[in-house]
């Protein structure tokens, strides 16, 4: 009886190891998971678009780029955090301004659309302070320049205050502009208008009666300028 | 596979062939916004939410890689274990396959917050991999509850292979 109690326990204890081991095992499984999730969200926390909006080579008066005469208007809706807007803005936009803006074919004209929340209506609203003094176009260029990820304080007021600075703005009078919410309703009409106009996303630009969504290949943009400049005026 | 120990014929019956009809579901949704953010092509997207805005978003990469690569690249890991673990009734691929599911699920629940409070826009291929990846980590959790005894080394039956 007692010499088979005492094989029981011989076998039990490598079982008992086993379960340890295995356990451990477990536990070590679940940290590696909980590891791995936390470096994937601080790689993240890293990651963004170190893209710069090249040097203009033409001159906006208002929120317009170009010529206020040039034939062919491209209207282009977008949102100061989106990330696709800062690609067409470095990757699409130049080459437009240079075909076309610089040789007094096209203008283009840009759009308040703010859907990524907060910062995205307060970029728009600084934008228009900005509007106010005469450089719209450089604030624009300066927000393009610092956007970071959505909503993570790369526009909080601090920052737009810091990039009006940066451009060479009348400081007190943008502080003052930005905290009065002057143009917040003009930006909301805006917002509605192209609702209604079928716009859902950023970029959208329109040239002529053709919409486009996104950043498409330049040679779609070629083609729909030139079909709006070969349409009689 | 030395110390391989046989899964019960309830988790080899239920928990498998489910959690394996739920990771091709996710592969096919996974590899499709894939495709689609190296094509550079707009998402075939439903009225509902803002797909383009929150798969553009910086957010949906991670530094160069996009998300819905990890995606892919977790479902196909899952598929492959849980296919082994099924042919083979293997305990120890079915709690491997368990491991992913749990740090899938982890970096979904981030990703759906990321999606409600900071970029207020929803995607619905995204909601549905979350649930997809959610319902796998349930099935994959009960099959390896199911499976406890040969998980933790104390079941009846150890064997080399086959079952």
């Amino acid at each position: 009886m007692s010499g088979s109690r005492k094989q029981g326990q011989r076998s039990a204890a490598p079982a008992r190891g086993a379960r340890r081991g295995r356990r451990a095992a477990i536990a070590a499984m679940v940290i590696v998971a909980a590891a791995v999730v936390a470096s994937l969200i601080a790689l993240q926390a890293f990651s963004g678009s170190s893209a710069k909006v090249p040097p203009r080579v033409v001159t906006g008066e208002g929120r317009v780029l170009g010529d206020a005469k040039a034939p062919v208007t491209i209207i282009e809706y977008a949102d100061f955090q989106c990330p696709v807007c800062k690609r067409a803005e470095t990757d699409l936009l130049p080459s437009v301004e240079k075909d076309y803006v610089q040789t007094g074919k096209a203008k283009i004209e840009f759009r308040m659309f703010p859907i990524i929340g907060r910062e995205s209506w307060d970029a728009a609203q600084a934008a228009e302070a900005a509007r106010d003094q005469g450089k719209f176009w450089q604030y624009h260029d300066a927000l393009f320049n610092a956007q970071g990820r959505e909503n993570s304080g790369a526009f909080s007021y601090d920052e737009l205050v810091a990039l009006a600075k940066q451009v060479g703005l009348d400081v007190p009078k943008f502080e003052q502009t930005l905290s009065s919410n002057v143009h917040l309703a003009e930006i909301q009409r805006e917002v509605d208008a192209a609702s209604k106009e079928g716009v859902n996303s950023t970029p959208t630009f329109f040239i002529g009666t053709k919409m486009i969504v996104g950043v498409q290949p330049y040679s779609e943009f070629r083609a729909a300028i030139d079909a709006a400049l070969a349409k009689p005026q | 596979m030395s110390g391989q120990t046989a899964l019960p014929g309830r988790a080899v019956r239920v928990a498998l062939p489910l959690a394996a009809a739920l990771s091709l579901a996710g592969t096919g949704i996974a590899t499709y916004l894939t495709v689609v953010h190296y094509a550079h092509q707009p998402i075939a997207c439903s009225a509902i939410g803002n797909c383009e805005l929150v798969n553009s978003s910086e957010y949906a990469k991670v530094g160069a890689v996009p998300v819905a690569l990890l995606g892919v690249v977790a479902y196909v890991s899952m598929l492959a274990l849980i296919a082994g673990a099924w042919l083979r009734r293997d305990a120890m691929l079915l709690l491997a396959a368990w491991g992913i599911a749990l740090g899938s699920s982890a970096f979904s629940i981030y990703l759906t917050y990321i999606e409600l409070r900071v970029l207020y826009a929803i995607c619905v291929y995204c909601v549905a991999s979350a649930s997809i990846v959610t319902a796998l980590f349930a099935v994959l959790s009960a099959g390896v509850w199911g499976a406890r005894d040969e998980v933790l080394g104390g079941g009846a039956a150890t064997t080399g292979g086959g079952g």
